[in-house]
């Protein structure tokens, strides 16, 4: 049988997720967020992103930036505690990266995590897959 | 049946406005309160940026202030906009589906309806216009935007009762070289009050029962006036002066590389006479912000003018996608007398080669 995704999203198998929309990247001691291409085909045109300093302190389940479509601010949420490292000024000055290039230039932060292992709360691209599935927006 | 409450706390300053927007949004979406409709009133009159922009590119300050006009930002999105005391705010906040993310292009024609079925309970037909316009024959009359938090969202407009055309264009920043006559009736001809469909500024208090009523038969909710919980007025209190503080009101500051937003006065002939474009560019983001079109063309209906302006806000300034946004436009069924998409292309295609270059 195919076990095909029913969603038209894409969702990468060398990251995780969370139930934002958002995913994960490990990268050594660091932690790259961005938003997934679900994020970005719902919100439509991408026109303005907000994202925290370095050395911004974030808390799980608090926004963190935002960005803008369609005259609709979203939030962007801290995924787990943390401390920002670096932002991606070219997502700032160019906010179109967001929709063209969500899981690689389209970063977001860079964060060095506060907790153990901030793996355990995230989901699975399998898990991930399957959470767009249930949302049946075809 | 289904229980909302309405807010309506009378005319106070846009900084107790604002810091209300976020307290309604926060107690909604922790459950401690239902979904809320709230009316805003603006005393003084007031200009208001859109939460990304920077007040410094949208507003003259030095116009604001001689003209004892307030500064102040929204939570929501969108473009900066003035409030006076004949324009209704209105806003929705209401619970939504945490888990998925907000697609603006299908919620707003379902949260307009409460717009639209108001008009239409005076005898006027108006209807939603994308990305987030009420309008009546291609005027606008009310503006749409929202923002969300943690699974509630607000979405929140304007009603024009009445409006102060030249107000706007002294303290907004629009490209217009000058200020005549002339383009404060081009100016006016984008807008339609309800003072000009009837013949009389209808009492505020009307407008916003006959909003209310709107209300209950688009969702078939019960509506209960209400006050704010006591949790509420204290979270009012404890974050109300944050938002006169410029820390929020300059919250976005002009980006060091891009002083303005270019202006840029377009001519191009076209066998069916000349197109003027006044447009202004966002160089960083590579996209129309703002757009007025006039010349000696003729086209059938004249709202045409108003879909494309609103068709091209906003659009990025690559030749394909403005390819597409004006083949869509034609195909609507428009009359240009000869005037085709080429030549808009055309009109347009200075201010997208060069922007491609890097060098506007």
């Amino acid at each position: 049988m195919a076990t095909e995704p029913i969603h038209r999203w894409r969702v990468l198998a060398d990251r995780f997720y969370d139930t934002r929309h958002q995913w994960v990247l490990e990268d050594d001691l660091l932690l790259t967020l961005g938003i997934t291409d679900y994020t970005q085909d719902t919100a439509g045109d991408i026109l303005y992103a907000s994202l925290p300093s370095p050395g911004t302190v974030l808390e799980k389940g608090q926004p963190f930036g935002s960005i803008e479509s369609g005259k609709w601010v979203g939030q962007l949420y801290a995924p787990f505690d943390g401390v920002v490292i670096a932002a991606n000024d070219q997502v700032s000055e160019n906010p179109q990266l967001l929709n063209q290039d969500p899981y690689g230039r389209g970063w977001l932060i860079k964060v060095r995590p506060s907790i153990a292992n901030p793996r355990e709360s995230l989901l699975t691209h399998a898990d991930y897959t399957r959470l767009l599935d249930e949302l049946d927006e075809r | 049946m289904e229980e909302w409450r309405l807010l309506d706390p009378g005319p106070m300053p846009a900084w107790k406005q604002m810091a209300l927007d976020k307290v309604v949004i926060e107690a909604r979406a922790l459950d401690q309160v239902p979904n809320t409709l709230r009316f805003m009133e603006f005393s003084p009159h007031t200009a208001l940026v859109g939460y990304h922009q920077a007040v410094d590119l949208e507003i003259d300050r030095d116009q604001a202030q001689r003209l004892d006009v307030d500064i102040n930002r929204r939570i929501t999105g969108g473009g900066a906009i003035y409030m006076d005391e004949r324009q209704l705010g209105w806003e929705l906040c209401v619970k939504f589906d945490e888990d998925k993310r907000i697609r603006p292009e299908e919620l707003y024609p379902k949260l307009a309806e409460v717009v639209i079925e108001s008009l239409r309970s005076w005898g006027i037909k108006a209807q939603f216009r994308p990305v987030n316009d009420v309008e009546i024959e291609g005027r606008k009359i009310s503006g749409t935007g929202g923002s969300d938090y943690h699974g509630a969202v607000i979405y929140q407009g304007t009603l024009l009762l009445d409006f102060n055309v030249e107000i706007m264009l002294r303290v907004l920043k629009l490209p217009i070289e000058k200020l005549t006559d002339k383009v404060v009736n081009s100016f006016q001809q984008r807008l339609i009050t309800m003072r000009e469909i009837l013949g009389y500024i209808p009492a505020m208090d009307d407008v916003k029962g006959s909003v209310g009523e709107a209300l209950t038969r688009v969702f078939g909710v019960k509506l209960t006036a209400s006050g704010l919980t006591s949790s509420e007025e204290q979270a009012w209190d404890a974050i109300s002066p944050s938002y006169r503080d410029p820390q929020w009101i300059d919250l976005r500051k002009v980006p060091q590389s891009n002083q303005n937003y270019p202006a840029h006065s377009l001519t191009y002939k076209a066998k069916g006479g000349l197109l003027r474009i006044l447009l202004q560019t966002d160089i960083d983001q590579k996209h129309i912000k703002k757009i007025f079109i006039t010349g000696d063309f003729f086209v059938y209906p004249e709202r045409a003018v108003l879909d494309l302006e609103a068709a091209l806000k906003d659009a990025p300034l690559r030749g394909q996608e403005l390819s597409e946004i004006l083949e869509a436009h034609y195909r609507q069924g428009y009359n240009y007398i000869g005037v085709g998409v080429s030549d808009w292309l055309q009109a347009l295609a200075s201010v997208c080669e060069t922007n491609q270059e890097g060098s506007l």
